[in-house]
């Protein structure tokens, strides 16, 4: 068996769950400034990061499972 | 000045680091897969539909672009939608289902490859020439405005942003090739839908959604077709006619189907279904991309008409409101801190995979169109992947000093943004020609590809000049009030004309190539496409098909 090749989809995946981690924490810890126009109920950083990390997560999986392996020399 | 006027957040700077180590990353990480010139120059010829098909899609896809309709649509309204639609989705289809074959089926590694096969030496230069000055400097004028944007926004060094994004993009690409462009184009894919959508939906929401939002503004601005039968009516002072002929047929055809910029994303797919199937697939994403572009305008239109939105004065025609600043100034309206740093990354990637999409077609075409014709012929394999990674950093460097000419003579961007009908438009005329009939002969196609070159460029410093007025714009434009976007669309008709009557005319009086050297690059000489075992979803015609009823519909919905 030689190197392992992953497909972009497990970084797509990587980068937008720890993306939506990041959103998420934000969204908890961090208030809302007042010149930003709420027009959900839900701070949009903890909707978006949340929607990022299922993505992301689903993406990861899904790269991780389509891998290949490609023989040496 | 920043985008809201106070600095960005800690994890603001934290989504655009971890966006910059994935880059680098991803391109250290390919390196190790990138040993010949099929794995450098065509990603190995591995890539999935989707792969080849999104990465396909995001080579057309740059943030200069987004920034550009959106700040046009708060002036065109829902006619940038013609550029999203009938301005491409045709044209994709039609370069899937019935130019693909040619292209793939003759294992060529460019476009102007098969202007080699079909035609002769002197064709494929002039058209690899061409190209490869317009790539490079179309990514020196993106490189600069990408600075500006930045420095007008957010406050950053003009100098650092060019240099950072460009030395990023020369590490990935000299590592990677084709395959870390592809990769981070993709990822850029993801980071624009995950950094944009919101904001345009959050807007849309505002508003009370999309009726709502289109019931309070004039026709002109709210329908795609209803106001195009009277140039006065509409705010890009343009006919139906002027669509169709002019963007929906030259222009976007010419793009779509000729540039190498975009095709080499579908060389790269792993067999001819899958190439085939990749711009088929990219359509579908191209038809969704207005909800941000214009969906962006629309909500920044309406908010600036009330008041509730400032746009920062254009730094390129001082005393104007800069329109391409208005999806910024969404994001700095509805997103907090966190997603303003995903913003921001959003359009930071979308520069820079468009950088590494002209750098990596340049890299290809100098290397096997120019220098391996021209200099060394009998180059070996790992020789031609040496000198596209060094090819890479020189076209960088080019693209950098031809920012630094944009900053200091900013007129000059005119003449290089309009490069692109110069060599597209008369191109497409000498491919649709070339593959379709065998009577087309090499005298014709590169007599015919120069006229039409020379036409566009004529019609174009004619009127730049002041030696062509209204009256001949009148006539050009079958139009009694012809705007400059009008001058635009039908310029590139004639070009394209000429070069299309001009081949067909010299190719009558000259000799044609014979059939057996012409087998895999013209229709009647090519095997057709074989699907044996696949159902009919399977196969590229019946997504042609659905993606051309959910055009219509669109259509219809806005007409």
């Amino acid at each position: 068996m030689g190197k392992t090749f992953l497909p972009i989809w497990f970084f797509v995946g990587i980068v937008l769950s720890t993306y939506g981690v990041i959103l998420l924490l934000t969204g908890a810890l961090v208030p809302i400034p007042p010149n930003v126009v709420q027009v959900l109920d839900i701070s949009p950083n903890i909707l978006w990061g949340l929607v990022l990390l299922v993505v992301g997560v689903f993406f990861t999986v899904l790269g991780y499972k389509l891998r290949e392996y490609e023989k040496e020399g | 000045m920043d985008i809201r006027g106070i600095s960005l957040g800690l994890s603001d700077y934290l989504v655009i680091a971890i966006y910059f180590t994935a880059i680098l990353g991803i391109g250290y990480y390919l390196k190790g897969f990138t040993k010949t010139g099929e794995d450098f120059f065509l990603a190995g010829r591995r890539n999935s539909s989707w792969v080849a098909g999104l990465a396909f899609l995001s080579a057309n896809l740059g943030a200069l672009e987004i920034l550009g309709w959106t700040g046009a649509t708060m002036k065109y309204g829902m006619f940038v939608g013609h550029f999203y639609w009938i301005g491409a989705i045709p044209a994709m289809l039609f370069l899937g289902v019935f130019m693909m074959p040619f292209y793939y089926s003759s294992r060529i590694h460019s476009v102007p490859g098969y202007l080699r096969l079909r035609f002769d030496e002197k064709t494929r230069l002039l058209n690899a020439f061409s190209f490869a000055i317009m790539t490079l400097l179309m990514s020196g004028i993106n490189l600069y405005l990408m600075a500006l944007v930045f420095h007008v926004l957010l406050g950053w060094d003009l100098h650092v942003s060019m240099w950072v994004s460009a030395l990023a993009v020369a590490v990935y690409i000299t590592l990677g090739g084709l395959m870390s462009a592809i990769f981070t184009e993709i990822l850029q894919f993801f980071l624009i839908w995950a950094g944009l959508f919101l904001v345009a939906i959050l807007g849309i929401a505002h508003h009370g959604g999309i009726q709502n939002l289109l019931s309070g503004l004039p026709d002109s601005m709210s329908h795609l077709w209803a106001t195009s039968f009277d140039p006065t009516k509409n705010e890009m002072g343009v006919t139906w006619a002027g669509i169709v002929m002019g963007l929906g047929f030259v222009l976007s055809f010419g793009y779509w189907t000729t540039d190498f910029l975009v095709v080499q994303r579908a060389f790269s797919a792993k067999d001819l279904r899958s190439a085939m199937l990749c711009p088929i697939t990219a359509s579908f994403f191209k038809m969704a991309l207005p909800i941000i572009v214009v969906g962006g305008g629309l909500v920044a239109y309406k908010l600036h008409g009330q008041g509730a939105l400032s746009l920062p004065e254009n730094p390129l025609k001082p005393g104007e409101p800069w329109n391409d600043a208005a999806l910024p100034m969404l994001i700095a309206k509805y997103y907090p801190t966190g997603l303003v740093g995903l913003g921001v990354t959003a359009l930071l990637a979308g520069f820079m995979a468009g950088q590494a999409g002209n750098v990596s077609a340049f890299n290809t075409v100098w290397t096997y169109d120019l220098y391996k014709v021209l200099i060394k012929k009998d180059a070996s394999d790992s020789h031609l992947v040496w000198v596209g990674r060094v090819t890479t950093l020189v076209g960088i460097l080019i693209s950098v000093a031809t920012a630094y000419v944009a900053m200091h003579f900013t007129t000059i961007m005119d003449y290089i943004q309009a490069i692109f009908s110069w060599v597209n438009a008369p191109l497409f005329a000498t491919m649709l020609l070339g593959m379709f009939s065998k009577r087309i002969t090499s005298a014709g196609a590169f007599y015919g590809l120069l006229l039409g070159m020379i036409t566009s460029f004529s019609i174009f410093m004619g009127f730049k000049l002041g030696v062509f007025g209204e009256g001949v714009a009148r006539i050009l434009c079958f139009s009694s009030n012809p705007s400059d976007m009008a001058r635009n669309l039908w310029q590139a008709w004639w070009a394209f004309f000429v070069c299309f009557v001009a081949t067909a005319v010299i190719s009558m009086f000259t000799k044609p190539k014979p059939p057996e050297e012409l087998k895999g690059l013209v229709s009647g000489l090519t095997e057709r496409a074989k699907y044996e075992g696949l159902s009919w979803f399977q196969k590229p015609a019946p997504w042609a098909l659905l993606s051309l009823l959910v055009l219509i519909v669109i259509n219809v919905m806005f007409f």
